[in-house]
């Protein structure tokens, strides 16, 4: 009998789909540690990027408010998209359908549209009323939850739809009221998804600079409005340094999360 | 809450009264009328085909479906709108519906915890539970380490831990394999017994409904068609459908009537009558079957003692052990099932395909049934 023959073209053509990912990511990690005062420019293996970024007072700030950001319109879009997405595919009211099409609409609506519109929403208020929502974080944290809700809400909707209704019930039958069957069995069995979701809409904050653009001052500047109003008067060697530190963050996550879900089963057999 | 003990000292109230239900989904009427009262501690099953509308009776008395039309009394209460969590009912799902978060021990002590039981109380409950159940030691576990026959019995225990007065079981054994489904039924039956409730089994298996309930209501298309014990739906089935739903059985069509002397005759063609008894549901002249079971139709040689005679020709043979079933191409051509039981040490029948044999059955093995 023949053995059958590895397949050496789908071994290659991973590792150039791979590289493909990984040649820029690569080429940022080697530049921060280079002496260089340009980016992209190699003088020798130095570590001064690092310490000057650690002097640089206004990107630690950007960085940390962006972390800040992220994390609040995560968990504001993740609580409205699960309560959106829950309403959509376990309860049967009248305009179900219509509704669930309106949720997907600002998937689709180009980001510069909700940015522009969510500045002349703040303005508007501000005339009218004259309290100064359009400043600090909190018009922030309102447009990046915006963003993330619908994806939140499309992940709880495909969720919900594969669990069997019957664990709900079965909660409901031995005695538990509506909220309790929602906090002690929806819940616990959403938890990946809610999870998933939340990570989503954490990066589509953390990388925002569209909406960011229209609805922050210039006095309060996320970490990607500063790296790109930087590179626009010239790339400082430290961005590079700061892109390794992400990359090496989220690394680290991925790395344990999967070691985490290993050999845990699924709940969903 | 104070909630009416269902024993026998209320025998009088059913445990469940079903009155003129009816459910429709999307215009089709699922349940037509159902009125069916369900005594306290009896073993009850709900048998019929799939669309029956079994499932949905059992759903509107858990409260997981609210009936368009009619009333439900639980134990003597009018509950036909209460939520699911206010019924003193406990449901077991086809699916089992263990929470896949949860251990055994908390899956039982779930519907507990929801009635704020106080914790000593809870951990003996479920302890009791498991034992009934014979799980003892597995309680840590979880459903996804536990094999079918094992999480049926943790689905069972946590709807008995809450001591319903009636448990409503959805097709239990569906899930399980042949050989796990009789001990499964013979224990079920076992428990029943000890913890004395009243148990409403759905099923579309007519041997579980028979060895496992002490009454079965048989459905079809929404309505109860028959309801009463075993030996008597099988017995004295009351129209057609009953008699080819349960069990086997050869039906004669033909023309009812009695004659002067008294003797009801059904009269299949010119010259080819049957011999019955006669009845007072069926008024002379009246179509109607003649229902026969294969073990009451006796096979050999011409004799004029069995009242009803046929000659015919062996058409199949099949054996199963212990029986072998015969089917016997008569003379006008249709066909007649024989049962016949392999008590001799060869199981020979004496039969083969082909030979001529005479199909026997006395008048009053023939139950006869209106349109």
């Amino acid at each position: 009998m023949r053995r059958p023959r590895p397949a050496y073209w789908r071994i290659v053509s991973l590792y150039a789909g791979l590289s493909f990912l990984y040649v820029p990511i690569v080429w940022i990690v080697i530049y921060s540690f280079s002496g260089a005062t340009t980016a992209g420019v190699w003088r020798g293996f130095s570590l001064q990027w690092y310490w000057a970024l650690a002097d640089n007072d206004t990107l630690r700030i950007a960085t940390l408010r962006s972390l800040l950001l992220a994390a609040l319109a995560a968990t504001v879009a993740t609580a409205l998209g699960l309560a959106a997405g829950h309403a959509l595919s376990r309860r049967r009211f009248r305009g179900r359908y219509v509704l669930g099409g309106l949720l997907a609409i600002p998937l689709f609506v180009p980001e510069i549209l909700i940015g522009f519109a969510f500045l002349m929403l703040f303005v508007a208020i501000e005339g009218l009323t004259g309290l100064a929502v359009g400043k600090g974080l909190l018009p922030l944290v309102v447009g990046h939850a915006t963003l993330g809700m619908p994806v939140v809400a499309s992940v709880v909707v495909a969720r919900l739809a594969g669990l069997d209704p019957s664990y709900e019930e079965a909660a409901m039958d031995l005695g538990a009221r509506p909220l309790r069957v929602f906090l002690t069995v929806t819940l616990p069995l959403m938890a990946p998804a809610l999870a998933s979701g939340w990570l989503l809409a954490f990066t589509l904050s953390f990388d925002d600079v569209i909406t960011s653009s229209f609805v922050a001052g210039p006095s309060f500047a996320t970490l990607p409005m500063y790296i790109y109003s930087s590179v626009r008067v010239g790339v400082s060697p430290v961005i590079n340094v700061l892109g390794t530190l992400i990359i090496g963050g989220v690394a680290l996550l991925v790395t344990i999360a999967m070691l985490g879900s290993r050999g845990v089963a699924d709940p969903c057999p | 809450m104070e909630r009416p003990e269902t024993t026998t000292a209320q025998a009088n109230v059913p445990a469940v009264a079903i009155r003129e239900v009816s459910k429709r989904y999307a215009g089709t009427p699922v349940l037509d009328g159902v009125s069916l009262d369900i005594r306290a501690g009896e073993f009850l099953a709900l048998l019929g085909g799939s669309g029956c509308g079994k499932t949905t009776l059992l759903r509107c008395i858990a409260g997981l479906e609210i009936p368009d039309l009619g009333r439900i009394e639980i134990g003597g209460q009018d509950l036909t709108l209460a939520p699911a969590y206010a019924r003193p009912v406990n449901m077991m799902f086809q699916s089992y519906a263990l929470f896949p978060h949860l251990s055994v021990a908390d899956n039982i002590a779930y519907g507990l915890r929801a009635v704020g039981v106080p914790a000593a109380q809870r951990e003996r409950l479920v302890a009791w539970a498991l034992a009934l159940v014979r799980l003892d030691t597995l309680g840590h576990r979880r459903p996804a380490h536990l094999s079918g026959g094992q999480r049926q019995r943790v689905a069972l225990a946590r709807c008995l831990v809450k001591k319903p007065d009636v448990l409503l079981l959805d097709e239990p054994m569906a899930a399980l394999d042949r050989n796990l489904r009789e001990d499964m039924q013979r224990e079920l039956v076992r428990i029943q017994r000890e913890v004395g409730m009243t148990f409403v089994l759905v099923t579309h298996d007519q041997d579980e409904a028979m060895s496992m309930a002490d009454r079965i209501a048989v459905m079809a298309e929404g309505r109860i068609v028959q309801c009463g014990a075993p030996t008597e739906i099988y017995a004295r089935p009351a129209s057609r459908f009953v008699a080819r739903f349960l069990g086997r059985v050869n039906l004669f069509d033909g023309i009812y009537a009695v004659d002067a002397a008294g003797t009801a005759t059904l009269t299949m063609a010119p010259g080819r009558v049957l011999q019955v008894l006669p009845t007072s549901c069926i008024e002379t002249g009246a179509a109607c079957a003649g229902a026969v079971r294969p073990e009451h139709v006796t096979l050999g040689a011409a004799t004029a003692c069995r009242g009803n005679e046929f000659p015919g020709t062996v058409e199949d043979l099949a054996y199963f052990g212990d029986i072998t079933r015969v089917i016997v191409r008569l003379d006008d051509q249709s066909l007649v099932e024989a049962t016949r039981v392999n008590d001799t040490s060869n199981h020979e029948t004496g039969l083969a395909r082909g030979s001529r044999v005479n199909v026997a059955f006395a008048p009053d093995d023939v139950v006869v049934l209106g349109e």
